[in-house]
C-alpha cells in the first residue's frame, strides 16, 4: 500500500521533469527526482525497500537518460543510506545541513560576484556549492560519532 | 523515530542483491533499447492530444468557413512549394563552386520526417530527428539529405520509425571538402546547426564563407551533398598552430517537420 503512494509521487515528479525539459528550463529548475528522494527521506515515516529505490532510478533513466545508470545510481546510494541508518533524524538534520550548506555557498558566490562586478564564472558559482557540500559531508561522516557523544 | 536495525550479514545481502538488480537492469536497457523505446514513447503520448486538439480546431474552422479554409490549404501548399524550390535554387547556387567529376548517387527512397526531439535540440548535445520509411532498407546505418543537404545518419530503429543523428549531434562526424581541395574531417558541435572541424597545417585553402560539401570518404554520406558554410575562424591557443573551423549548416529542423527527406542506402 506504502509503494503506491510512492509510486503516485514519483509518477508526478516524472511529469514535472517532461514539462521543464519540453519548455527547455531544465538547467534553470530544481531535478525532479532529487526532489522526490528529499520528500522520500523527510516527509515520509516508512523507507521502501533499496530494491524498490533502485526500480524507481531506472524508470527515471529510460525517459531522461540516453543509457541506464545516473538517476539509478543515485537513487540506489540514497536507498541505502536511508535504509541503513537506524536513526532517522540523522538523515533528516544531515539533509538539511547541505541544502543550507548549498544556498548559502550559492548566495554568497553571487553576492561576491554582484559586488566585484565579474561576468558569470561557472566555476565559481556552480562547482564551489557542490565542493562545501562535500567538503561538509565528508566532516560530517568522520565527526558525527564524537558529536552524538556530546549530546 | 527508530528504524528497523539490520545486521551486517544483512545489510551486505542487500547490497549484494541491489548490485544484481543494477547490473541487471542496465543489460535489459542496453540489450532492448528501452530507452529510445520509453523516450519515444512518451513524446507520442503527449502527442496525441495535441493532434486532437489540432483536428478539432481544424474541423471548427472548416465548419465555420470552408472558403477560407481553402485558401488556407491553398496558402500553406504555396509554401511548402516555395520551400522546396528554395532549397532547390541554394542547392544550384551552392553547386556552382563545386566541380566534381562524380555523379551524386541517389537512391530515391522519399519519406517524410515524422518527429524532432526539440527540447533536447536546443538545451544538450543530442540532435535527433525521426522518419518513418516506406519499405525496409538493407543497411539500418544510412544517409539521410533534404534534396542536396546533408542532414544526418540513421542511428537505431524506434517502433517504426528511424532515429536519425543530425550533424550538430556531438557525436556526428562527416568527412567534408570545399572547392579549393581542402579536406577536414567535422564534428558536430552539440550547438544548433553548426559543425566544427580542426586545421593544423598553416597553408590552409579556405576563408569564410566557403560553402562544404561530402567526400564520400567516410562510407555514409555519399559524394557532392551540401553541408554548409564557413562562418568563422578561430585561431586557438597553445603551443602547435591549430584552427577550428566553424560550419553553419544548411538544415534547419524547425523548418523541417512533415517535409520531403531522401535516404542514402
Amino acid at each position: 500500500m506504502i509503494e503506491i503512494r510512492y509510486t503516485f509521487i514519483f509518477i508526478l515528479f516524472l511529469f514535472y521533469s517532461y514539462v521543464v525539459n519540453i519548455f527547455g528550463i531544465s538547467s534553470f529548475m530544481p531535478d525532479g527526482f532529487i526532489i522526490n528522494i528529499l520528500i522520500m527521506a523527510t516527509f515520509l515515516n516508512k523507507m521502501p525497500s533499496v530494491y524498490y529505490f533502485i526500480l524507481l532510478g531506472f524508470i527515471a533513466d529510460l525517459f531522461f537518460s540516453e543509457i541506464v545508470g545516473p538517476y539509478m545510481f543515485c537513487y540506489f546510494l540514497s536507498g541505502l543510506y536511508l535504509n541503513f541508518e537506524s536513526l532517522r533524524w540523522i538523515q533528516r538534520a544531515f539533509l538539511e545541513q547541505m541544502i543550507l550548506v548549498f544556498i548559502l555557498s550559492l548566495i554568497v558566490n553571487l553576492l561576491l560576484l554582484t559586488a566585484n562586478e565579474l561576468s558569470f564564472d561557472f566555476q565559481r558559482i556552480v562547482i564551489n556549492p557542490f565542493v562545501n557540500v562535500a567538503l561538509w559531508s565528508i566532516l560530517f561522516f568522520t565527526q558525527r560519532g564524537k558529536w552524538l557523544k556530546n549530546i | 523515530m527508530v528504524q528497523r536495525v539490520l545486521s551486517r550479514r544483512n545489510k551486505l545481502t542487500i547490497v549484494f542483491f541491489a548490485l544484481l538488480q543494477l547490473i541487471a537492469f542496465g543489460f535489459l536497457a542496453n540489450y532492448f533499447q528501452l530507452n529510445s523505446l520509453a523516450q519515444r514513447s512518451l513524446d507520442r503520448l503527449f502527442n496525441v492530444p495535441q493532434n486532437i486538439f489540432a483536428q478539432i480546431f481544424e474541423e471548427y474552422r472548416e465548419f465555420e468557413s470552408e472558403r477560407a479554409f481553402t485558401l488556407e490549404k491553398e496558402i500553406k501548399d504555396l509554401e511548402d512549394t516555395i520551400y522546396e524550390k528554395d532549397l532547390e535554387i541554394e542547392s544550384l547556387q551552392n553547386q556552382k563552386r563545386f566541380i566534381s567529376s562524380t555523379v551524386l548517387p541517389k537512391t530515391p527512397q522519399e519519406t517524410y520526417i515524422s518527429g524532432f526531439r526539440y527540447a533536447d535540440y536546443e538545451c544538450c548535445s543530442k540532435h535527433r530527428i525521426f522518419i518513418k520509411l516506406n519499405q525496409e532498407l538493407e543497411n539500418q546505418v544510412f544517409a539521410v539529405s533534404q534534396g542536396d543537404f546533408a542532414i544526418g545518419k540513421s542511428r537505431r530503429k524506434v517502433f517504426d520509425e528511424f532515429e536519425v543523428a543530425l550533424l550538430s549531434d556531438r557525436e556526428e562526424y562527416i568527412s567534408i571538402k570545399n572547392s579549393k581541395g581542402f579536406f577536414c574531417i567535422a564534428k558536430g558541435s552539440g550547438e544548433p546547426q553548426r559543425v566544427f572541424c580542426e586545421n593544423e597545417s598553416k597553408s590552409g585553402f579556405f576563408e569564410e564563407g566557403d560553402t562544404f560539401f561530402s567526400t564520400g570518404f567516410d562510407g555514409i554520406y555519399p559524394e557532392g551533398l551540401i553541408v554548409g558554410n564557413l562562418d568563422d575562424i578561430e585561431t586557438l591557443e597553445g603551443e602547435n598552430f591549430k584552427q577550428k573551423l566553424n560550419i553553419q549548416l544548411f538544415f534547419d529542423p524547425y523548418k523541417s517537420m512533415n517535409k520531403k527527406v531522401i535516404t542514402h542506402d
